[in-house]
């Protein structure tokens, strides 16, 4: 007797900077087939070359760039999830003008979402002899006739960082259908189970004397002691004082810093330099410990938040995560440039915190 | 198990019971000053200081009405530097913070006051170092002004030399008046920092930006040193000529290797003398004098715009010369000669000599105060903080009848800074509130790029993926390297639809 079960398949895309698996290890043990790409060009020729299911992308990573995601949503019709929390609305409303509808900040959301995905392919699992067979049960996916005429070569470097990610999947599944079919037509046979080996329990059984176990049961205690008595007594290790700065957001992202419509020569060129600031309004009131906002000026501008200077990338963007005060806030923007134009924007924001 | 096992496991099992019991004592103690001090809902306080605080209450007129602040000793007053005392509180004061209601009082938690239009004690300045001593730098700025500050790195961390064309963000200091420069940077940094990013994989029509804008700052930091001489002490000239004719050759040779052409000074004043291929300017038509090379095929802007030719460059007119920078064997060489009309006489500028304080903003508040009080006008202050001001019986009001919010007004207040003298309706709000809003044509964007992939759904420019769909561009085949323009729109999908070539 076959049963079916409802798996899919899975790339996601992240930068090799971003060492978070969570997600990834969730699917696995969800019993869901994961391939993770890290270098842009492989990932956007295996979404030409394979059908997954489903699309996970972090949108802090260099994913995020709008011309990242334009490529994917080119060669992938199918759900694209944006994962992990996303520090600020106006992002995920920047994501949703490109494409992105879904957005899972935690694994059990991914989970919910992926359950009303349609797989394209069933894997059965066959009691008699314990395999599980791999049956196309659709036909090859829709897609844009983009597919047949844009071939992306790949690089040396590029195929190997494309090996040596899918060499890290466990048993992972061939990159393509027709890579499967031809694996089967070679053995003769239906694939190997893709179920991840179960360990059994286990026991470190060590020579252990008396003392050892006293010695390590103190020192666990130790442990603990020191453990709980850091927070309660704002202890330090080493003593050093360090630098607990509020912050607003857990990386800059690149989608802010390279924005998709920077200012225009035109815009540059008028009487005041331009300024233009989003993700903070005068007089708001904000419940955290930090403010994060963005905005737009010529790249070439010398721009102080209340006196210290902003770095200002090289499309004229900038990215500002404001620790706030319990209170009141006086935010003063300058932005100036060598034509001798200055412009100053203030906010007055109250923290209650 | 054995006799020892068991009783190690009971020591086990009693230190652990003793490290929780340790740990929920702890967390009790320290959550419960939590609990003591848990107050009631905070709200916070933007507003207008109606008067100084009497018996440890404040009137503030915010945009919610006018609130009585209760001051009591827990409030905790921001005393940083910028911010006012409570004792140097009146009318007009900014009121920003945080309170909370308990028996039908406001009770202010926290409170941070500020003059009525402060002028912020940080500012950037723009100019050229014409002097360096140690970490005292002498600024002349762009209008003439020369002005010395301290800077906070050390000297061997300062990026400046004389002559350097630089934008400072500096600090007053309130008791001596001196100006710290918290950070600078200098145009030859700047330009070096475009240069870089030009290699960086950035799209070709940001690179066109970053050259354009590369260019205008070489151009400026020469003009300015160029007009610095005009103005500097002799001793001085010969280290700004010196680091003029540095600046100009580095910068040209960045400027090639960019492809892009020298770098252009802008050379004002009056013609003193007009001869073949030759004029002579100096500013104002006296002090140093600039002696022009004029080529054949010079460009000539008259005063309205239209185009001329060198005989229409008059003797005793004004001038405005782009010219290639002189170098040490050559006179500045024209390249377009603007003419302008003649500098207004000095003395007869400026308009701004009244002392009293202005608003200018729409009403979004008139509160009715009781018998006792006048009623007060909360503005919102299109260039700073929200404003308010109390409206007297000799309160002027010109351009309307009744004060009403939506009504834009500029208000000149009285010596108090918050009775205002006049009140001056600008317009009304005549818009509907709640107007019908027709979807306009979808946005157009212009993206310039080189064509990385070619295909017959879509091209992409750059790292950009354009969709086409209506727009064939098979008609002339595009090449994979190609320079090219598109127009492009963003559908409903999200993604880049080219709707034209050029």
């Amino acid at each position: 007797m076959n049963a079916s079960t409802h798996i899919l398949r899975v790339i996601s895309l992240r930068s090799e900077s971003s060492g978070d698996e969570t997600f990834e290890v969730v699917l696995r043990n969800a019993g869901h087939k994961v391939t993770v790409l890290s270098s842009t060009e492989p990932a956007f020729a295996l979404l030409n070359s394979s059908w997954p299911d489903v699309v996970l992308f972090d949108p802090i990573s260099q994913f995020g760039m709008s011309g990242s995601i334009q490529r994917i949503r080119t060669g992938f019709n199918g759900p694209i999830i944006a994962t992990g929390r996303i520090p600020d609305p106006t992002i995920s409303a920047m994501l949703e003008e490109l494409g992105i509808s879904k957005f899972a900040a935690t694994t059990s959301e991914l989970l919910a979402i992926l359950k009303n995905v349609p797989t394209r392919v069933i894997y059965h699992d066959d009691d008699s002899n314990d395999s599980v067979g791999f049956v196309a049960t659709t036909a090859k996916p829709a897609r844009s006739t983009i597919q047949t005429d844009r071939q992306l070569e790949l690089t040396a470097a590029d195929a190997l960082t494309l090996s040596i990610n899918t060499s890290l999947e466990p048993e992972s599944p061939p990159a393509t259908q027709t890579e499967a079919a031809a694996s089967t037509e070679n053995s003769g046979k239906s694939l190997p189970s893709l179920k991840l080996p179960s360990l059994g329990s286990f026991r470190i059984k060590l020579p252990m004397k008396r003392w050892h176990r006293t010695a390590l049961g103190t020192a666990f205690a130790a442990a603990v002691v020191v453990a709980v008595a850091i927070p309660f007594f704002g202890m330090q290790p080493n003593d050093e004082p360090t630098e607990n700065v509020a912050k607003a957001l857990p990386v800059v992202p690149q989608l802010l810093l390279k924005p998709i419509g920077p200012l225009s020569l035109d815009e540059l060129s008028g009487e005041n330099l331009p300024l233009e600031i989003s993700g903070i309004k005068d007089h708001a009131i904000i419940e955290e410990a930090a403010v994060a906002f963005w905005g737009d000026t010529a790249p070439d501008a010398f721009l102080t938040v209340n006196g210290e200077p902003v770095h200002v990338s090289e499309y004229g963007a900038f990215v500002i995560d404001f620790p706030l005060e319990d209170g009141a806030n006086f935010i003063e923007l300058l932005a100036s440039d060598f034509q001798g134009r200055t412009t100053r924007r203030s906010f007055t924001v109250v923290s209650l915190q | 198990m054995n006799s020892a096992t068991a009783i190690t496991r009971t020591i086990s099992i009693k230190l652990l019971v003793l490290i929780g019991a340790a740990t929920l004592a702890l967390v009790i103690f320290s959550s419960g000053d939590y609990v003591a001090e848990a107050k009631a809902e905070r709200i916070a306080i933007f507003g207008t200081a109606m008067d100084a605080p009497h018996d440890g209450i404040l009137l503030v007129a915010t945009r919610s009405g006018v609130i009585n602040l209760t001051i009591t000793s827990d409030t905790v007053i921001n005393s940083k530097k910028g911010y006012i005392t409570l004792s140097q509180v009146q009318s007009g004061s900014q009121v920003v913070g945080y309170f909370y209601e308990e028996s039908d009082q406001q009770i202010a938690a926290k409170l941070a006051f500020k003059k009525r239009n402060a002028k912020s004690n940080q500012k950037h300045l723009i100019g050229v170092v014409v002097e360096k001593k140690g970490k005292k730098l002498t600024i002349q700025t762009t209008d003439g002004e020369e002005v010395e500050v301290e800077v906070s790195e050390s000297p061997t961390d300062d990026p400046t030399t004389e002559g350097s064309l630089v934008v400072s963000v500096v600090e007053e200091n309130e008791d001596t008046g001196a100006l710290d420069a918290l950070g600078l940077r200098t145009a030859e940094e700047t330009i070096a920092r475009l240069n870089e990013a030009i290699d960086h994989e950035i799209t070709l029509a940001q690179a066109k930006l970053l050259k354009v804008r590369m260019s205008e700052t070489a151009s400026v930091h020469l003009t300015r040193l160029y007009a610095t001489l005009d103005e500097i002490q002799a001793e001085a000239e010969e280290k700004i000529q010196a680091a003029y004719q540095q600046f100009e050759t580095n910068y040209t040779t960045t400027l090639d290797e960019n492809l892009i052409s020298p770098p252009l000074v802008t050379i004002s004043g009056k013609v003193l003398t007009k001869e073949a291929g030759l004029i002579v300017i100096a500013k104002n038509g006296n002090g140093r004098r600039s002696y022009v090379v004029v080529s054949s095929d010079v460009e000539v802007e008259l005063v309205d715009g239209s185009s001329g030719t060198f005989l229409d460059v008059l003797r005793d007119g004004y001038v405005e010369v782009l010219a290639l920078p002189q170098t040490a064997i050559s006179s500045p060489v024209a390249k377009l000669i603007k003419m302008i009309p003649s500098p207004p006489s000095p003395g007869n500028s400026g308009n701004s000599n009244g002392n009293n304080q202005t608003i200018t903003g729409t009403i979004v508040l008139v509160a009715n105060g009781n018998s006792n009080t006048n009623p007060v006008i909360v503005i919102d202050n299109q260039g700073g903080p929200d404003g308010a001001a109390e409206i007297t019986p000799d309160t002027v009001i010109t351009g309307g009848d009744a004060l009403e919010p939506g009504q834009e007004v500029e208000v000149t207040l009285g010596d108090d800074g918050f009775s205002a003298d006049g009140v001056e309706v600008v317009s009304q709000d005549d818009q509907p509130t709640d107007p019908i809003v027709t979807p306009g044509p979808p946005p157009q964007y212009t993206l310039i790029g080189k064509v990385r992939e070619v295909s017959v759904a879509g091209v992409i420019l750059d790292d950009v993926f354009l969709t086409i769909i209506d727009t064939s561009p098979t008609t002339d085949p595009l090449t994979v390297g190609q320079e090219i323009q598109f127009t492009v729109e963003v559908d409903e999908d999200g993604r880049f639809v080219i709707v034209g070539i050029d």
